[in-house]
């Protein structure tokens, strides 16, 4: 596991108290329950003050899943 | 604070057993991460106790303060915007900027701040902590940005208005502007996108502040309740002992005005029950006799104990915590010298220590500000005008105590009375202070929420007692409260505080005696738990009961009448 998986999972944890550490690299809207719109923008507002990058209002309903964030986080960062 | 710490402090595991504070966020925006932020600035306050943040419907401010809204809650935190006074004052309503709906923007602003003043009266005593709008005035009026208009001047003074009627109320407390603005700069208070988005105003950092000062009126942190100064270049500039009394200075016109500041900051402190006491190095005679000079602002007997010699300054701080019969953690010392403060802090290392540096102006006038803000408190009781003189006449009565063959020989002589007031319905402020402040004499440590208090006079058979106390030398003013339920034959205390300034009066047997009597029981259970502090409850109760105290032990009326000391102080009633 990277740092970036480390920071962005701290960021899931604290947005979604409900998902269990383990199971957040698998985590959706489907299938975590308090990923919902308000959920949505913690966990946008978390990531901008963890990694310094803001997600578009364009990219964040395509923002589903922990794969897809992380992708979307490393984009900005410069990652892959 | 970040939003991801706020998050995880409101995430940790709460106490077992502990009913969570209770707080309704009153505003007419969705209020997101203020909620977080509020939640974990009140956890901290509250030393980890669980915290629950009720929100009322988007929209409706006034109708989220109705009373049966708020049944159980704790406290209230309205924080308000510019667009709950008028919605056009808003972004997200177009209803125009034109200046000729100025009048009705105005008459709209105070008549939605007249409904939000009786939504609030009606809701007394519950704390409430009330936020200004605090992002910047939109762009409606027609002036350039340097000028303040008629508009703004009007809505303006229909909020201090406003302010004003409900700050007559003690348990209504206002965040103060000017520390808003210290700490939150206005122009990076507003998320303009996030409020075309959802509604939601803030940016995270100015949340986090507003929360924090939310949190610290609604759940102040304990004032200190001792002041130790030093004289020579800190009360006044000048050595004493070398230049002479007349010669000491503390005015603009002998160029040492911060001493004169500083002198009348302790006058004004000390009027409000603080206690000031001197340390200085120098002989106790020159010290007695400056102090007589009839220009200090600082008057002699405002001070209370002044200890002046040779020795080590953490020897007469000492002398003087004993005095007072408080801890070092209560006190703040200041000095001239970074020696002696370092001596101090070394000897008393919970004691917060300040340099005064007269040399250093800015330096000096921040110490002013915050010896005032660590000595600030939301309201005055009659008991903070008393703790002075209650403490010098202490100082007689253990002469006395010391003198006197007798405890008994003891207590005759002082004439100790004490009044037992039953409270029915209410509590009041006194009370609510003595038992969250208590460490010493205190039952098992637990603090009491105005709702706790609310739940404990509502539940059959309770009983709520204070205790007042006068001897020959004066008045303690409320030294005791009592609480717990009873049924038939037995009574179960709940909660037991006494000031450490009523110590050594047998006021505890008496307040045993007076419960028998009253509740016409046999026996009184004691839901004891031993705290870091608590030792002296622990002693009286090994005492009077005969064993070391356990978490549900208990007294028998028998035993009671085998240990009580004949002579205890004489009892009146009195009813709340």
């Amino acid at each position: 596991m990277n740092d970036l998986d480390s920071r962005l999972k701290k960021c899931f944890a604290a947005a979604f108290p409900d998902l269990r550490e383990s199971t957040i690299p698998q985590a959706t809207v489907e299938n975590t329950v308090s990923w919902d719109s308000m959920g949505g923008l913690t966990l946008a507002s978390v990531i901008e003050e963890e990694f310094g990058v803001a997600l578009s209002d364009d990219v964040m309903p395509e923002l589903r899943s922990y794969a897809r964030v992380r992708e979307e986080v490393a984009k900005h960062l410069g990652e892959s | 604070m970040k939003l991801i710490e706020a998050l995880q402090i409101v995430q940790r595991p709460a106490d077992d057993g502990v009913r969570p504070f209770r707080v309704r966020l009153a505003t007419a925006f969705t209020p997101l991460h203020l909620r977080s932020f509020v939640a974990a600035h009140l956890r901290n306050a509250l030393h980890g106790r669980s915290v629950d943040v009720s929100i009322g419907e988007y929209g409706d401010m006034v109708g989220s303060l109705r009373e049966e809204a708020l049944r159980d809650h704790d406290a209230l935190a309205i924080v308000l915007e510019w667009a709950d006074l008028d919605p056009r004052l808003g972004v997200r309503r177009l209803g125009g900027w034109s200046p000729s709906l100025f009048d009705d923007i105005v008459a709209t602003s105070r008549s939605f701040l007249a409904r939000l003043r009786a939504a609030i009266h009606a809701v007394a005593p519950l704390p409430v902590s009330i936020a200004l709008p605090s992002t910047p005035f939109p762009m409606i009026a027609f002036h350039p940005n340097a000028q303040w208009g008629h508009l703004r001047a009007a809505i303006e003074l229909a909020l201090v208005e406003f302010a004003e009627e409900i700050t007559r109320v003690p348990s209504h407390r206002l965040v103060s502007r000017d520390t808003l603005d210290q700490r939150s700069p206005l122009h990076e208070r507003f998320d303009i996108a996030a409020e075309l988005k959802s509604g939601y105003p803030y940016k995270n950092a100015h949340a986090d502040v507003l929360a924090e000062l939310l949190a610290s009126t609604l759940v102040p942190a304990p004032p200190r309740k001792g002041l130790i100064t030093d004289l020579d270049n800190t009360l006044w500039a000048g050595i004493v002992g070398e230049i002479g009394i007349p010669n000491v200075a503390w005015t603009l016109d002998s160029d040492a005005p911060l001493h004169g500041l500083y002198q009348q900051l302790l006058s004004a402190l000390a009027d409000t029950g603080v206690l000031i006491a001197v340390a200085s190095k120098n002989e106790l005679a020159t010290v007695d006799a400056a102090l007589d000079r009839p220009d200090l602002l600082l008057k002699k007997q405002q001070i209370f104990p002044i200890a002046a010699g040779w020795g080590a300054k953490s020897e007469a701080v000492s002398s003087i915590l004993k005095s007072w019969n408080i801890d070092a953690d209560s006190v703040v010392f200041v000095d001239d010298s970074p020696l002696e403060l370092e001596e101090v802090k070394t000897r008393h290392p919970h004691m917060e220590c300040f340099q005064f540096n007269a040399k250093d102006v800015p330096g000096t006038w921040k110490l002013l500000e915050r010896l005032r803000d660590l000595f600030g408190k939301s309201v005055l009781s009659n008991e903070d005008a008393l703790r002075r003189e209650s403490l010098r006449t202490n100082a007689a009565f253990s002469q006395l105590s010391t003198d006197s063959a007798s405890s008994d020989e003891f207590l005759a002589q002082i004439q100790p009375m004490v009044e037992f007031c039953f409270y029915r319905d209410s509590v009041d402020g006194r009370v609510r202070e003595l038992v969250n402040k208590t460490n010493q004499f205190n039952l098992n440590g637990r603090r009491l929420t105005d709702a706790d208090w609310n739940d404990h006079i509502r539940r059959p058979g309770s009983f709520l007692v204070a205790v007042n106390y006068r001897d020959k030398f004066g008045p303690l003013g409320t030294i005791a409260v009592l609480w717990g339920t009873a049924d038939k034959l037995r009574a179960t205390l709940n909660g037991w505080v006494m000031s450490c300034r009523a110590f050594s009066r047998r006021i505890e047997h008496r307040s045993l005696r007076k419960l028998f009597e009253a509740l016409a029981v046999n026996e009184i259970g004691f839901d004891f738990a031993p705290t870091p502090k608590n030792g002296p409850l622990q002693q009286f109760l090994r005492e009077i009961i005969g064993a070391d105290p356990l978490s549900a032990c208990c007294l028998t009326l028998q035993t009671f009448e085998q240990r009580c000391p004949a002579v205890i102080p004489q009892a009146m009633e009195a009813t709340a």
